[in-house]
């Protein structure tokens, strides 16, 4: 009875183990549990902090980065930076995944196997540049026109170079990549107030909000700034919260947000707005004394030649009577109404006009009759109105043009002749017909600063097809993507965290700031600066090309620009939040620099504190406001009138007099039975104008809003979705006469009816591991409509089908 | 003993998930790929959520709503756990043991918000991009359930800090990532137990409200409705 | 006795010698068989390393879906172990006389299967390495706790409640066969068969059936308390104990039939599982199939009638939405095919109980998922609609491997021991129908005129 029992303990074991060693045996050995990463490796790391301009995107963000042994490791906001406050947004918290990226370049290539295959040779630095220098030799000598450079949204010290560089050079063809970043004078100021300056709005201190088709949540140049206007305009003062209405095609982040959406037709913003103004100007709600004393153009007129021309007042009372606008826009008259009314009311009231994210910019007449709004209840350059930031230049060029450089300078530009862009100083979307066309002169070489435009243009294909006709093209790029992919060399872009850096910004109250930027890591061996690429070619090029670029390294462009900063006697660097105690410490010591003694000390200061702030910003200075023919606001702008004259009156689609008022869509448009709906276009909020599209969890996160992630969709409206017979499961076909794209349907009902809605942001055909093949671009399905004052790209004109598949 | 809490004002909130990014490397998640995103393996231990409007667009209200572990009071979670590798700390923390986390999933099933996460296969930083992990927070196998910790890393430096300058922890010392980051200061954080803290003003609020508070659950997040 | 025992079976054994039959003789087609399960184990085994190897990252799950065909397969396991120990205990305390052949084979269920109720937990661990931190930091708070504990003393009562009566046939075998005897003279434990030795054994079988049926009970009622204990819609209800309860005899009954109607066919068991025990253990599975409709039925109207949105998005999702080709597949494999079959007794044959059983299996299984998964796959918070469980290769070999693994345990039982427990057939025949005439006279008027009673012989000693 008892040997069944004998199975002592070691036998036991032993069944046990050889149970287990089988197991073991079947299973190989696991991947390393844990990375090679220790945090207990040395009990005192050496750590430091440093303060830093943010690379992500344009808006002139503060970062302090901290550096564990010569490692970046984690990020913070710049607490004492104006524009963030220690702020992050969702790009910026990604930075070092963007620097240690896996597929960032780091190694100058040459295409291989023709261009545009995609194939790929590393070379040595000085190869690169002897390549480039011979070619940009040959082109000087011959015509120096012929170089033409796409600037990507570097605001700082690589623009300031290449600008330098090309006027050197002898070309006018400086070219903004991204163009609709709102980071640039719009039109619609430059043709009413006639000032080459940025606006802002202060949204903060408004006390109603009228926000056209602007996303200006999802897609701010400054999204932390707006964030925090946002928060304070909401909750900001006590006991009394504002009004915010959002007019838009669709109920996108900043409609969700607003306190009331109004879904209009896409591209009817200007006559909604116009018919409210009608509603201002018939119940006399609007503000008498600055139109009276500070605009021009309300009333009839009289030009010089004496002839009497329309005025604001007229036009409006005339073309846009509620009742029709309803007809036109989709917005109930009632609402019209309402909104005038709250909007003339509650002052300071603003209305935001606003661009964003590289999904085509409002017609420049639409945004003219958003501005005129501001200008009827008087919210212009005062406080919770429309803030004109101060002038502020730093390092400019001041030198003499050689004879070579003139005679190019003053030659056509290649992005279109001037009648077709009268507003505006480039305008890339006509660059690729230029191109095509060898027209006014053909594009020998071509420079991709940081800039993918194949991507983020409505005529990309056309462009990436122009692209491989220029005889020469050099792209400095961080990553692979469909622009560079035509080029025969790309050079890599060192990441701003690697660099000296700065950056001229400005607060939506107007202050103006700079952000100086210094490595928070010395650059890896072999890596070169955007502005050594520069000077290095200029340095080939010969004498007088390196002169424009008298500083042998970026650190030392940014001594000068603190010398300069220094020597404004003004401002100072970044110090704590409060800016009214700040404006009162900087009073009382006659608005200088009030902490530092002398040039090193400031420059410490500058450097350690990450920037240079100006907090000081005076309200109604007329004079430095409206700089018009007039000196006026211009309900009917004169320098818009100046400009049709001095060219031939050839194809002109507008009247004499509507031509130079807000001249908005007053016909409906006619029925299309083949495309019956509007495509509507937005962007992608956390995708907006980020630097790499190559972060995992940007991505990740884009879609978030509607429940999607890494594709692109398309939204339909529910009652579309009937009348189609789409369901919210099905894939369906976008047809646009430009293209289609097959895409998933989701069924959304933040749209207006017949209004379909494709995000803009994932797509790339090359480019990294996550986003090389990542959903679609909708850029290609938009038909290029061009805006008859910029030359820019309208994506809200585009009419598409869905098509079952 | 203070009890660790936060308000969101969604109010300020612009929804533009900065505390989302700003979570996941802080606290070393892993990147994830479009697969990972269709199976749900994705790692957002502050994760925005879209609810449906109420009524009918255009008038109906939508809320976006970002939402971190509400590190219960009553927590299901920690309830369920097996092995107590989660746990509610002194200060109300809802915590998470990775070493000692047998992977059930219990926790993850319980939680009514959906907010733990499991590691479903090895976390993967392809090279360099493992450089740039914070060295204050230990990287997970696979296997292992995850969750927002509150910054608790954070919170040991902060103290050890004042203990090593031998004072009490000041107010504000510590916060965790999304906070800070947030750049519409839609969320304060702080002792729920202090009556002026700022956070347990706003928690007692008129505006207050607790995500599912049906359930009883004792959320230590609360939220500010939008409005008056 | 050995010596004879070499030649032929005893002639004490002569009745009954077809049930030694699988114990002497293993042809060619056990081989093959062994073989054929052999392979699937083989690849549940290579799955699992791939699963160990590369986490559970090789399953379809993924959040908020955590969990899928392991925890299915774990309750419907523990629910097809409800099989035998709770029907053999039950039947042996009314004094089913007819339980006599079945018992065996149903306990045996119950031993084999809830070993892969505990291995699909196992499975469905992340860190499996890390399983015996379940004792070192064991919290009884956690429902899983209380499964650990009640499923352990499950596990070990129901093997002891197969064991002891195995104990008069492993002396059969020790005595009779010259097969493996070192084996059976350890189990036998000394057996002789004195009349002490059987009054012991008895006293112990009752006094085991009855502690089983409790324990039973209870780990079926824990394994749903996993579900129940938390505030999830659809698993936060008070009814999931018995409802548990009754699914998992109703599967047990249904899994018994099942193997019944193999051993029939394998070993040509006719004379033993007869059609008697097959109209039986059908009227049985048609009780347990009304009342496993009842809970279903209450369940589902409760929530309806509630109409709490939470608990309804799980309701329609199950009705109408993408789990509603199981949910109705269920209904139809769990209640209309059993009921149509087993209500007409021209259909209540070996054969039509067997599709009936098989048909709630099916059925059970399903609804063991459609407790498990839709629960999960909606949850309060708003969350993307895109993610739908699908289970990947891996888990369908687990689960191949799982009921494969069963099977091949279950044989070798049937090659080890006898699965008709020889000796209560025998005590059967020569006690029982006499005690049974003298119960149910015992149960009668007494007749008024004395009528010559049946002289009874005593047999054995």
């Amino acid at each position: 009875m008892k040997d069944w029992l004998n199975l002592d303990r070691r036998d036991f074991l032993a069944a046990l183990g050889a149970t287990y060693g089988t197991a073991a045996c079947a299973i190989a050995a696991p991947r390393s549990w844990f990375l090679d990463y220790s945090t207990t490796e040395d009990s005192s790391p050496r750590e430091r902090f440093v303060n830093t301009l943010c690379p992500m995107c344009p808006g002139g963000c503060g970062l302090k980065i901290r550096v564990v042994h010569e490692c970046a490791v984690g990020v913070r906001g710049n607490k004492n930076h104006p524009i963030n406050r220690g702020g992050l947004c969702s790009r910026a918290s990604v930075v070092l995944q963007d620097l240690y990226n896996p597929d960032r370049l780091h190694r100058p290539m040459r295409s291989v196997g023709g261009r545009g295959s995609g194939k790929w040779e590393p070379i040595d630095w000085n190869t690169a540049t002897d390549i480039i220098a011979d070619k940009l030799r040959t082109v000087r000598e011959q015509s120096p026109q012929s170089l033409c450079t796409v600037l990507g949204r570097d605001r700082g010290l690589t623009r300031m170079a290449w600008q330098r560089f090309m006027r050197a050079f002898g070309s006018p063809n400086l070219i903004d990549a991204f163009p609709d970043d709102n980071l640039d004078v719009h039109p619609a100021v430059l043709a009413t107030q006639g000032i080459q300056q940025r606006l802002g709005y202060d949204i903060a201190n408004a006390s109603y909000i009228l926000s056209f088709s602007s996303g200006w949540l999802d897609a701010h140049w400054s999204s932390e700034q707006a964030a925090r206007a946002f928060a304070e305009f909401r909750r900001g003062r006590s006991g009394f919260r504002p009004k915010w209405v959002h007019i838009e095609p669709r109920h996108s982040l900043t409609g969700i947000k607003a306190d009331e959406w109004l879904p209009i037709r896409p591209g009817t913003e200007g006559t909604l707005a116009l018919g409210i103004a009608h509603v201002l100007i018939r119940e006399g709600l609007y503000d008498r004394e600055f139109v009276e004393q500070r605009s021009y153009g309300f009333e009839d007129w009289v030009d010089r030649q004496g002839v009497n021309r329309l005025g604001f007042r007229r036009m409006v009372l005339q073309d846009y009577a509620p009742v029709k606008v309803q007809e036109l826009t989709g917005v109930p008259e009632g609402d019209i109404f309402r909104i005038a009314r709250e909007f003339s009311v509650n002052r300071p009231a603003v209305a935001l006009g606003f661009d964003g994210g590289g999904c085509g910019s409002s017609a420049t007449y639409d945004r003219m009759a958003i501005h005129c709004l501001n200008a009827l209840v008087g919210s212009l350059d005062v406080t919770g109105g429309v803030t004109i930031f101060q002038e502020f230049s730093l390092l400019d060029d001041t030198h003499e043009l050689n004879s070579v450089a003139s005679r190019g300078l003053s030659s056509p530009r290649l992005d279109g002749p001037v009648d077709q862009r009268r507003l505006a100083t480039s305008a890339i979307d006509l660059l690729a017909d230029a191109i095509e066309h060898g027209q006014p002169y053909s594009t020998e070489a071509l420079f991709l600063i940081d800039a993918n435009p194949v991507f983020s243009l409505a005529e990309g294909k056309r462009l990436s097809a122009a692209l491989s006709s220029v005889t020469f093209v050099v792209a400095v790029s961080g990553y692979h993507d469909d622009s560079n992919r035509h080029a025969d060399l790309i050079l890599p872009l060192l990441h701003g965290l690697h660099r000296w850096d700065f950056n001229l910004g400005h607060t939506l109250t107007g202050h103006s700031v700079v952000t100086v930027s210094q490595p928070a890591m010395d650059p890896p061996s072999g890596s070169r600066p955007p502005y050594d690429i520069v000077r290095a070619l200029a340095g080939r090029l010969g004498e007088d090309m390196v002169s424009v670029l008298p500083w042998s390294t970026s650190k030392e462009v940014v001594d000068t620009v603190c010398r300069e900063l220094f020597d404004a006697s003004k401002g100072a660097a970044f110090g704590p939040a409060n800016e009214d105690s700040w404006a009162q410490l900087l009073e009382s010591r006659g608005w200088r620099a009030p902490f530092a003694n002398n040039y090193e000390e400031f420059k410490r200061d500058v450097l350690d504190g990450g920037g240079w702030t100006d907090p000081i910003y005076f309200h109604r200075e007329w004079d430095r406001v409206f700089r018009s023919p007039s000196g006026k606001f211009a309900f009917s702008s004169v320098y818009l009138d100046h400009s049709f004259k001095a060219l031939p009156e050839t194809n002109e689609v507008f009247d004499r007099d509507r031509r130079c008022l807000p001249n908005c869509r007053t016909q409906r448009r006619e029925r299309d039975k083949t495309y019956p709906l509007d495509l509507y276009v937005y962007s992608l909020p956390n995708l907006v104008a980020v630097s790499s599209p190559n972060l995992p969890w940007l991505n990740d996160i884009a879609g978030a809003y509607m429940f999607e992630k890494w594709r692109t969709w398309v939204e339909i409206h529910p009652q579309t979705a009937e009348r189609l017979e789409v369901g919210a499961h099905d894939s369906v076909e976008v047809c646009t006469p430009q293209s289609r794209l097959v895409l998933p349907v989701k069924i959304y009902s933040g749209l207006m009816p017949d209004v379909i809605a494709i995000p803009f942001g994932f797509g790339h055909k090359s480019g990294g591991r996550w986003c090389k093949g990542i959903g679609e671009n909708p850029a290609e399905l938009v038909t290029p409509h061009l805006d008859p004052l910029t030359g820019k790209s309208l994506w809200t004109a585009t009419r598409a089908a869905i098509r079952k598949i | 003993m203070a009890k660790w809490g936060m308000t969101i004002d969604l109010d300020r909130c612009t929804a533009c998930q900065a505390c989302v990014t700003a979570c996941q490397v802080e606290n070393n998640l892993p990147p994830t790929g479009p697969e990972e995103a269709r199976q749900g393996r994705n790692f957002t231990w502050m994760e925005m959520i879209p609810f449906e409007g109420e009524g009918e667009r255009p008038k109906g209200i939508e809320r976006l709503l970002p939402r971190p572990c509400l590190h219960c009071d009553n927590p299901p979670c920690v309830k369920v756990c097996p092995v107590e590798a989660t746990f509610k700390n002194e200060e109300g923390i809802v915590g998470q043991i990775f070493s000692r986390c047998i992977g059930c999933r219990y926790c993850t099933t319980a939680c009514p918000y959906t907010a733990r996460y499991f590691n479903w296969n090895e976390p993967q930083w392809p090279s360099p991009m493992n450089r740039p992990l914070n060295p204050d927070v230990s990287v997970r196998t696979k296997g292992v359930v995850e969750k927002c910790t509150l910054c608790h890393h954070r919170l040991q430096n902060a103290r050890d800090q004042a203990r090593a300058e031998n004072r009490p922890l000041h107010d504000g010392e510590y916060t965790p990532a999304c906070v800070e980051s947030c750049p519409a200061g839609a969320m304060v954080f702080g002792d729920l137990s202090a009556p002026n803290s700022e956070v347990s003003k706003l928690a007692h609020s008129r505006r207050a409200y607790k995500l599912l508070e049906d359930l009883g659950t004792e959320p230590k997040v609360i939220y500010l409705r939008e409005g008056e | 006795m050995s010596a004879s025992a070499k030649s032929s079976p005893p002639p004490l054994l002569a009745e009954d010698a077809i049930l030694l039959e699988p114990i002497l003789h293993t042809g060619p087609k056990f081989y093959v068989t062994a073989a054929a399960l052999l392979s699937i184990i083989a690849l549940g085994v290579y799955a699992y390393s791939v699963q160990y190897r590369d986490g559970l990252g090789v399953t379809g799950l993924g959040r908020p879906v955590y969990w899928g065909f392991y925890i299915t397969n774990f309750v419907f396991f523990i629910g097809i172990s409800h099989a035998g120990t709770l029907i053999s205990a039950i039947l042996r305390i009314l004094g089913a006389e007819w339980r006599r052949t079945i018992t065996r084979s149903a306990e045996v269920i119950t031993v084999m299967v809830i070993l892969f109720g505990v291995g699909s937990i196992l499975m469905d661990l992340g860190r499996p390495d890390r399983m015996l931190n379940v004792i070192k930091h064991g919290r009884l708070q956690s429902p899983l706790l209380w499964d650990v504990c009640s499923i352990t003393i499950y596990l070990t009562m129901s093997t002891t409640y197969l064991y002891l009566p195995l104990i008069p046939d492993i002396a059969i075998l020790r005595d009779h066969t010259n097969k493996r005897r070192w084996f059976y003279r350890a189990l036998a434990l000394g057996w002789t068969g004195t009349p002490r030795q059987h009054r012991v054994l008895e006293i112990l079988i009752s006094v085991m059936a009855i502690i089983v049926i409790p324990v039973a009970i209870s780990v079926h009622t824990v394994v749903s308390f996993v579900f129940a204990m938390t505030i999830q819609p659809m698993w936060h209800s008070a009814i999931f104990g018995p409802y548990f309860v009754v699914g998992a005899i109703f599967s047990g009954i249904a899994a018994l039939i099942c193997a019944m109607a193999l051993l029939r066919w394998v070993y040509g068991l006719g004379e033993y599982l007869k059609k008697v025990h097959f109209n039986n253990l059908g009227l049985l599975l048609l009780v347990m199939c009304f009342a496993w409709f009842y809970f279903t039925a209450s369940e589902f109207l409760t929530t309806f009638y509630g109409s709490e949105p939470t608990h309804m998005a799980i309701f329609w999702m199950k009705f109408t939405g993408p789990y509603a080709p199981h949910f109705w597949t269920m209904v139809v494999t769990c209640f209309v095919i059993p009921v149509t079959i087993l209500c007409n007794k021209r259909t209540r044959t070996v054969l039509g109980t067997v599709i009936a059983s098989v048909s709630v299996n099916i059925g059970m299984y399903l609804e063991r998922f459609i407790i498990v998964v839709p629960s999960l796959s909606q949850p309060r918070l708003p969350h993307s609609e895109d993610v739908v469980y699908s289970p990947t290769w891996v888990e369908w070999s687990l689960l191949a491997a799982c009921f494969a693994a069963f099977i091949l345990m279950y044989m070798i039982f049937t090659k080890l021991f006898p699965i008709v427990s020889i000796w209560e057939v025998q005590e059967g025949r020569e006690k029982s129908i006499a005690e049974v005439t003298e119960r149910v006279k015992s149960y009668l008027p007494e007749p008024q005129t004395p009528v010559a009673r049946p002289k009874i012989v005593e047999t054995t000693p």
